[in-house]
């Protein structure tokens, strides 16, 4: 498992070093920090090795998160712990996660990895536990009363350690958000090549005690053996692909007949992901024609169409219309809607429509030119990207259909539930 | 000076401030101190008054110093046991279970262990937790004890304990302490892993992996059992951890091999692509480890993805690893069904931007087209249109050549179009591999090319600049167009059979030279059929493992990291061998024997990943180490003939054959080695590359040397020189113990008898405390050369390094046998003979040295590695040569003497005698 941790800038500074084992020293650290960030090449694989010790790392913002290990270990479960690391110090630092603020928090940041991992080994990264006993930074607590830190460690050690006893709320309220990222990807032909949603269900619960939540969506695999007809004469519901929850949802329950049963976490936290790929709306088309003429200009006609219900409208749509970096010129003789802008750091034509309803359809003509070159090289024609949000529209169809709360003080909680599309890798290939 | 002064000013001020009364003063004290800690400094003379802090009342504080002391514990053990006793206090303490932890951990990395016992059997499962992972720690630093203290018949105790976080962590101590000691401490038995997977429901998620970790060991008795095992892991694939799906993930398959039933495995299979899928929408390298796991599960159970082959599509913005890996596993799930959209999708990548990702592209297309029939036209078109591109990338171009002389090996008639287009570009085909690939299409399709013999003829100018590889495939290429058309290649071949056998010093080259020319003047037409006969066929060898190497990494998948990455350039070493290498195998192919050796050759090359140069003259001298005459290598291939060296008028060989048996004997002079066989000396140098003498470091520079221009003090250099294979490197260590920064190094080296010259120097700025290790690459280069000035003894070689701080002028030592030619000279006995008559100078030392004493093969391996090569033996002694990398040849006479070894050199440039005699005793006595 792993030896050490360590948090490096980029310019290969070592800002947080933990050691956990004996058998990689500093100085076979540094191996790493003076020829994979320093030299930029950190960009190769996630794993890296270097004379025998192998290095796991992600970086996020200008900080590498490194562990290091001399042993063949679960590559998967300490790059996991990497992001879980980089969420919790986030929440306890109460801000970004960048070289400033560890260099601001990090005995704050020695205490937690002195919690979350012992002998290389991952144990608690519940940020709301370790909100109980972490005795620095801005959430901290007074630790005096004994019988409160008894309770504490049975907590982080019992079956559900995400949820203390005694939480009181005066008005019981559950917050439902779905939120579906649309994956697409369109051949330059206009050919769907593929897509896939992959959506998300995030809760957040103001709930007295010890609820237990049952929550019930159009899976179709749930209804029809709900429905006591495992061959399925119901035709609603829809096809998920795969589901992976929180670890508040009771696997077993859910293996056995698909009913996703849990005791919430207080306050925020994501239920589950799922991820679907069968008879998808599509809420937009996009159909581009970008045509070269030589090597001095460009034609650009882009047209977007909502293929959603009229009564709807989707909002912040941004259309990414990538142009070679040696644009001199760029000029947009009609949109229709919205505003277009040449971002030469991006570059890009970018096309910012604030509300769009369904059911309509608009085009962007424009024309580049170019300067110059002496390469050779073909413009690459990057893919054109979409960015946009849709409320009140599931692309898989996705609905909730109950969120049921038992709780011995039986209170009736008030649900709100609220469902968005955005546009996630959306790529139409020109 | 002035930052030594700082230095102990502040850690004054942190003593009073340790020492201070007010809890927030301590508490911000130990802070700095921990921070000071971070950067690499060393506070441990710190050590008692912040131990003293731990009396406090304070958690927060304790905690602090609990971290200062966990840092210190190992390297000032004596120190840590003081503070010791404060926190076994606070262990008895049986209020505060998260100090009760706290002080375990400390003890544990101070040895003490006594106390241990008690944790492991508390009431609070926080402190048993913690305890339990102790338990493994303990075991790294002393297993006896371990045992003694009956600690792991309590760990196993712990597995029945009621607390599922107790129960995960005693699994994972349990199975940490198993690898460490090689012994399966964690007897699972039917009753045990039913108690590990209910405890699987009830621990958080990585008490769930280190669960689903240990269990894969167990083998069930019966396939019901395994199927219930099975069927209470399944739920873990919907869990949100990637290395909980993951773990789950290996442990179906394991337990899947007790289901014999086939109907009941497919439907546990298909519930396993889904969740690796939802994989791939998780962060980068979540990503990249699931595709390798794919890529992994694709070689046993190669249709389980061939549906979801759309969601291997590269996305623009995918980080490049993850877009290669995909091209990977878009090759492995290749099939009939799915076949025409992935070369389509293939086609689009070659437009990318991204070179390398373009390359790996169209050798995809080429391995799809390879593994499956139906889409080779397609493929084809495909690759076509990428050489036809005229402004398209001359690195894009390589590869298209090198995959279409895969194509064209693969379907031989179908795709002969395809060898005009190329054959068009033959300006722009520039890299070794492609050329030999080129090469290759020449010699194979001369019929159809026009001017085919012109066209060689431009490489075989510049023979003996190419590659090895190259010239392999030169080799084989004019051989088999003269098969084909004795009359109009037979200058041609010759010419080539002459410069492999014997302009060139690569033994693979001329082995394979003489083979020809002894084929070809054996019997024509039996060449013939060797030379032309059909082919094996080539397979798709992206994904191929050999099958108990996939078995081994498979029971590592999903954990192995070192395995992953390592399988990587191993795959692409087997995709990227030479087309040469296959043409090994034909011209073996009458030797049934050899071919198999051949084949454990690959296997273990792709094993150990060695090199191919290393392998293959070693695989040779077990097969000819015990004939030692020339006559029998020359054998090699064709041992069931009589060995003729009668020619047969005939013949229209007939001239080269007179040519072969001359060069035969002045060959034999010419050869290098004796009785180590043809190849031990290269063997030797590439395998015991050990026995080489490299000299320790020197210090040069020290830090309080100043430097020449601002008499800057602060930057301490070691260097040495050293040599390896044929290069010259200087090594150089640098620290910096000024308060800044050092960048912006620069190296020179003083004009010197030798011509050494440095290659650039690479050094990231150094900053302050830090060490930096650089090896320099040097050249030999008359423009650096004084030729007034005869070496010195000892030998320095002047050296300045420029850097921000000063420049700095020095000298470092450098052993004569550094400065030795790289590979083997030729020289025949007789002109050493005469050599040796023409110098009457000579010198002559002795060296004591009872290690050589009785074995002189082993002085010669000894020397040899050093740049001393044998030449031949006379009476008892032996004679080597060599000469210095500005050719000054040297002659060494050894004659063991008793334990001494007589040595008498002989070497035109006087002042070189004493250089050369401190060399050698260093390469003797060493």
């Amino acid at each position: 498992m792993a030896s050490s941790i360590l948090f490096i800038n980029e310019k290969g500074d070592i800002l947080i070093f933990r050691k956990f084992r004996d058998d990689v020293s500093r100085k076979e650290t540094m191996n790493f920090c003076n020829k994979i960030v320093a030299t930029k090449e950190v960009k190769e694989t996630p794993m890296v090795e270097i004379d025998g010790v192998t290095f796991m790392h992600t970086t996020v913002n200008d900080v590498t998160v490194v562990a290091t290990t001399k042993t063949n270990c679960n590559v998967t479960m300490l790059i996991e712990f990497l992001y879980q690391l980089i969420i919790l110090c986030k929440a306890f630092i109460g801000s970004e996660f960048n070289e400033n603020q560890i260099r601001k928090n990090f005995v704050l940041i020695y205490e937690l990895l002195d919690e979350v991992m012992d002998y290389g080994l991952p144990q608690i990264l519940e940020p709301d536990v370790l909100k109980l006993y972490i005795t620095t930074g801005k959430v901290a607590k007074k630790l005096d009363n004994i019988e409160k830190l008894k309770q504490i460690t049975i907590q982080a050690t019992g079956a559900i350690p995400w949820r203390s006893e005694g939480i009181r709320y005066r008005k019981n309220e559950i917050f439902i958000d779905i939120i579906e990222n649309l994956n697409v990807l369109v051949s330059n032909k206009g050919n769907i090549l593929r897509t896939d949603v992959v959506g998300q269900v995030v809760m957040k619960t103001k709930l007295t005690g010890m609820p237990e939540c049952k929550f019930g969506i159009n899976d179709k695999l749930f209804m029809r053996a709900a429905s006591g007809d495992p061959r399925g004469t119901v035709s609603r519901g829809i096809d998920i692909d795969d589901i992976k929850f929180h670890q508040c949802v009771r696997l077993g329950r859910f293996d056995r007949d698909r009913s996703i049963t849990f005791v919430p976490p207080d306050g925020v936290f994501q239920l589950m992901t799922y991820r679907i790929t069968e008879n998808i709306n599509l809420p937009f088309k996009i159909m581009p024609i970008v045509q070269e003429y030589g090597k001095s200009r460009i034609e650009y006609s882009v047209k977007i169409k909502s293929i959603f219900d009229s009564s709807n409208f989707a909002s912040n749509i941004i259309v990414k219309i990538p142009v070679p970096k040696n644009t001199a010129t760029c000029k947009v003789f009609s949109t229709g809607i919205g505003k277009a802008k040449y971002e030469p750091d991006q570059s890009a034509l970018l096309w910012r429509i604030k509300k769009l309803n369904g059911d309509s359809d608009y085009v962007l003509i424009g024309e580049v030119t170019l300067t110059q070159t002496k390469s050779d090289k073909q413009w690459d024609r990057p893919p054109i990207g979409l960015e946009f949000q849709v409320p009140m529209f599931t692309a898989s169809g996705l609905r909730v259909r109950y969120l049921k709360v038992h709780e011995k003080n039986n209170y009736k909680p008030t649900k709100w539930i609220r469902y968005i599309t955005k546009g996630g890798e959306y790529e139409v290939r020109i | 000076m002035s930052s030594y002064m700082k230095k102990s000013s502040e850690l004054e001020e942190l003593k009073m401030e340790l020492n201070s009364l007010k809890i927030d003063e301590q508490k911000e004290a130990v802070k700095q101190v921990i921070a000071m800690m971070t950067i690499g400094k060393d506070v441990s003379v710190l050590f008692p008054h912040v131990t003293k802090c731990i009396m406090s009342p304070s958690i927060e504080l304790k905690k602090l110093v609990y971290l200062y002391i966990i840092n210190y514990a190992k390297s000032k053990p004596d120190l840590a046991l003081m503070a010791v006793s404060a926190f076994t206090k606070d262990a008895h303490e049986k209020s505060n279970p998260l100090i009760r932890a706290l002080a375990d951990r400390i003890k544990i990395a101070t040895y003490l262990c006594e106390s241990l016992k008690d944790c492991l059997v508390d009431d609070d499962p926080y402190v048993k937790k913690t305890a339990a992972i102790s338990v493994a720690k303990i075991y790294h630093i002393m297993p006896e004890h371990t045992k003694e203290f009956g600690f792991i018949k309590l760990l196993q105790g712990l597995l029945q304990d009621g607390n599922a976080i107790v129960v995960a962590n005693a699994v994972a101590a349990l199975f940490e302490i198993s690898r460490v000691a090689g012994k399966n401490y964690l007897k699972a038995n039917k009753e045990t892993i039913g108690k590990l997977l209910n405890a699987l429901n009830d621990t958080n998620e990585w008490g769930q992996i280190y669960i689903l970790e240990s269990i894969i060991n167990y083998n069930p008795k019966e396939q019901k059992e395994a199927e219930e095992i099975i069927e209470r892991i399944m739920p873990r694939l919907q869990h949100a951890n990637p290395a909980v799906v993951l773990g789950a993930t290996k442990n179906v398959l394991h337990f899947l091999k007790f289901v014999n039933l086939k109907s009941n495995k497919d439907v546990i299979l298909k519930k396993l692509s889904a969740p690796l899928i939802t994989l791939l929408s998780a962060e980068p390298e979540i990503q990249y480890i699931a595709l390798c796991n794919i890529l992994l599960i694709l070689q046993q159970i190669p249709n389980v993805f061939e549906k979801n082959v759309k969601m291997f599509f590269c996305r623009f913005s995918d980080p490049i690893y993850v877009k290669l890996a995909k091209l990977d596993v878009m090759v492995g799930v290749a099939d009939n069904t799915n076949v025409d959209i992935i070369i389509t999708e293939l086609h689009e990548y070659c437009n990318n931007i991204d070179q390398d990702f373009v390359r790996r592209s169209i050798k995809a297309i080429g391995q799809v087209v390879v593994k499956v029939d139906r889409v080779a036209k397609k493929g084809v078109e495909a690759l076509r249109e990428h050489i036809n591109q005229e402004h398209g990338s001359d690195s894009a171009l390589q590869e298209a050549v090198i995959v279409a002389s895969k194509i064209l090996r693969k379907y031989p008639k179908k795709f002969e179009s395809l060898v005009k287009d190329i054959v068009m570009q033959q300006e722009r085909i520039d890299e070794p591999e492609s050329k030999s690939a080129f090469i290759w299409i020449l010699g194979e399709y001369s019929k159809k090319i026009e001017n085919a013999g012109e066209k060689l003829e431009t490489y075989i100018e510049s023979f003996t600049n190419e590659n090895i590889n190259v010239c392999l495939q030169i080799l084989t290429s004019s051989v088999k167009m003269f098969i084909k058309d004795s009359d109009a290649y037979e200058d041609m071949v010759m010419n080539v059979l002459k410069l492999a056998s014997e302009a060139s010093a690569n033994p693979d080259l001329r082995d394979r030279g003489y083979i020809y020319w002894r084929m070809l003047s054996t019997d024509p037409t039996q060449t013939k059929d060797v030379v032309l006969a059909k082919r094996p066929e080539v397979e798709e060898d992206l994904t191929k493992l050999m099958d108990d190497e996939t078995r081994e990494i498979f029971s590592d998948i999903f954990i192995s990291d070192t395995k992953h990455s390592a399988l990587r350039p191993e795959r692409t070493a087997t995709a990227d061998e030479p087309d040469s290498d296959e043409e090994v195998e034909e011209e073996e192919k009458p030797k049934k024997s050899k071919k198999k050796d051949k084949k454990s050759k690959k296997k273990k090359s792709k094993k150990e990943d060695e090199k191919e140069e290393i392998i293959l003259p070693e695989e040779v001298v077990t097969e000819e180490k015990p004939k030692n005459d020339l006559d029998d290598i020359f054998g090699l291939g064709l041992e069931d003939e009589p060995v003729t060296t009668d020619a047969q008028a005939a013949d229209p060989l007939a001239g080269i054959l007179g040519d072969t048996n001359g060069s035969t004997g002045t060959d034999q002079a010419a050869s290098p080695w004796d009785d180590n066989g043809l190849f031990g000396g290269f063997g030797a140098a590439g395998s015991d590359a050990s026995m080489y003498v490299k000299p320790e470091h020197v210090e040069v520079v020290s830090s309080s040397t100043p430097g020449s221009q601002n008499k800057t003090t602060g930057l301490q250099i070691k260097g040495r020189f050293y040599r390896e294979g044929t290069s010259i490197k200087l090594d150089l260590i640098f620290y910096n113990s000024t308060a800044g920064i050092i960048s912006d190094f620069d190296i020179m080296i003083n004009k010197n008898p030798f011509g050494l010259k440095p290659g650039t120097i690479s050094v990231i700025p150094i900053s302050a405390g830090q060490t930096f290790t650089t090896v320099v690459e040097c050249s030999i280069d008359q423009s650096n050369a004084d030729m007034k000035n005869p070496p010195q003894f000892p030998y320095y070689v002047q050296t300045a390094i420029k850097c921000s701080l000063d420049i700095y002028y020095f000298q470092v030592p450098c052993l004569l046998h550094t400065l030795l030619q790289g590979t083997a000279v030729t020289v025949t006995q007789a002109q050493c003979q005469q050599m040796a008559n023409s110098i009457a100078a000579k010198h002559s030392f002795s060296v004591n040295s009872a290690r050589f004493a009785g074995s002189p093969s082993d002085l010669k391996t000894r020397l040899q590695t050093n740049s001393f090569y044998p030449i031949y033996d006379e009476a008892n002694s032996q004679i080597f040569a060599t000469s210095t990398v500005n050719n000054i040849p040297i002659l060494l006479r050894c004659t063991p003497e008793g334990e001494d070894i007589q040595i008498i050199v002989c070497t035109p440039v006087g002042p070189l005698y004493p250089l050369i005699e401190e060399a050698v005793k260093e390469v003797i006595s060493k």
